[in-house]
């Protein structure tokens, strides 16, 4: 049993996004988040890569280096194809022109590239290679989508909370500029604290309080009554 | 008088009982951590020490009690806790995220330490007994464990479920091979500050 378990736990681990938290759980230690402009400037990554051919491109990751990082990509086995050498990179960069329709852009806009030494920008070599990129909101109600700007237009993508609680991740068959949107429905703007509408906190408060406590008495009540 | 599993049956009923009251419990706890957190939840450290309150208030409630700490059961806690950071760093080496300030984890540590050793208390210590008198013991491994899982979903999302049942499945190993809640408390706290110090 315990020996299955173990192995579940390292295969589990080659697959899991690296976005799983202090390794398992616990209270995550986060830094407050880094806006482009702000007096703690956020932080780009790169990394450089030599020539790869089909299917040589080994599993990496780029991320940033805030506490958790505001962006990180996941590269699997066979992502990229170059004959020359080429850098990733992960950058902050100041809003462009067009804004997602859909709502409003949250936390910084991340330029992800990848680029040969000759200028040539290269992409995943197909959709089941999508590299996996996870960015981090300002917060996390409501859930935030990651788009990807194509030309003029913001294009949504399949996005999943994942991580610390305010990152969210998705996959990409394209890299260029990304970015968390808050959705209209959500109120107010990307930025922290209770803004937007949503349930009553206090009222479930209470009611969770009052519904643990009578969990807790009928708890007590049947522990007196089996030792009694 | 009919019994299951060699218990007598009025003893299966109170655990029946016992398990459905701290499942639901449970359930309260971690709704509770994730309406008190607010919009960052995983990083409220007011949550998460009303999440150990809550925790521990039902244990002790069900009849849980820390018991004497033995050193053979510190022991195995210590290599379960192996394990899990092997199995990390073997299974995503690669991953290392950077390592937050000294000052920081000054407090972050106790903070992480109590809500693993809360959880433990509760799921491996009160409802795993109570499953256990239930249903026996692989009932009370695959509930433990999924309740683990499901429980994260609030503070990582549903990607975080693969790793936490696997999680939950060892430390509920380790607290069947032991017969106690303290092996894979001292597991489970150990591994999380892992995260934290590595």
């Amino acid at each position: 049993m315990l020996v299955l378990a173990a192995v579940l736990l390292t295969v589990v681990w080659r697959v899991a996004p690296a976005a799983s938290p202090p390794i398992y759980d616990g209270v995550c230690a986060a830094d407050p988040y880094r806006a482009l402009g702000s007096s703690t400037p956020p932080s780009s990554a790169t990394k450089m890569y030599g020539p790869v051919t089909a299917g040589s491109f080994q599993t990496s990751e780029v991320v940033t280096t805030e506490t958790p990082p505001q962006a990180q990509l996941l590269l699997v086995d066979g992502t990229f194809v170059s004959p020359e050498p080429f850098t990733v990179s992960i950058t902050p960069i100041a809003p462009p022109g067009p804004q997602p329709s859909d709502g409003s852009i949250d936390g910084n806009v991340y330029r992800i590239l990848a680029v040969t030494a000759s200028g040539k920008q290269l992409n995943p070599v197909d959709a089941a290679h999508s590299a996996t990129l996870l960015l981090r909101g300002t917060g996390m109600n409501p859930a935030r989508t990651m788009e990807r700007l194509d030309g003029t237009t913001w294009t949504g993508l399949r996005t999943l909370l994942a991580g610390c609680g305010d990152t969210f991740e998705a996959a990409t068959p394209r890299l260029g500029d990304f970015a968390l949107v808050v959705p209209k429905q959500g109120g107010g703007g990307g930025g922290g604290g209770g803004g937007g509408s949503g349930p009553p906190l206090v009222p479930i408060v209470i009611g969770l309080v009052v519904i643990l406590l009578a969990v807790t008495l009928g708890l007590i009540r049947l522990n007196r009554s089996r030792s009694g | 008088m009919s019994s299951r599993g060699g218990y007598p049956a009025a003893l299966t009923a109170t655990s029946a009982a016992r398990s459905g009251l701290l499942l639901a419990g449970l359930a309260g706890a971690v709704g509770l951590r994730a309406a008190a957190g607010g919009d960052r939840v995983a990083a409220s450290t007011p949550a998460a020490l009303l999440f150990v309150g809550a925790l521990l208030a039902l244990a002790g409630a069900a009849g849980w009690r820390p018991g004497t700490l033995r050193a053979r059961h510190v022991a195995a806690g210590v290599l379960g806790a192996a394990v899990l950071v092997g199995a990390w760093w073997l299974g995503a080496g690669a991953r290392l995220h950077p390592t937050v300030g000294v000052a920081t984890l000054a407090w972050w540590s106790p903070v992480v330490v109590a809500v693993a050793v809360a959880e433990e208390a509760l799921l491996r210590g009160a409802l795993f007994t109570a499953l256990q008198e239930w249903r026996g013991p692989q009932v009370a491994l695959a509930v433990t464990s999924v309740a683990f899982a499901v429980m994260h979903i609030p503070l990582y999302g549903v990607g975080a479920v693969p790793l936490d049942l696997a999680v939950g499945l060892w430390l509920g190993g380790l607290r069947l091979v032991t017969g106690t809640w303290t092996a894979p408390a001292v597991a489970h706290a150990l591994a999380d500050l892992a995260g934290g110090w590595l």
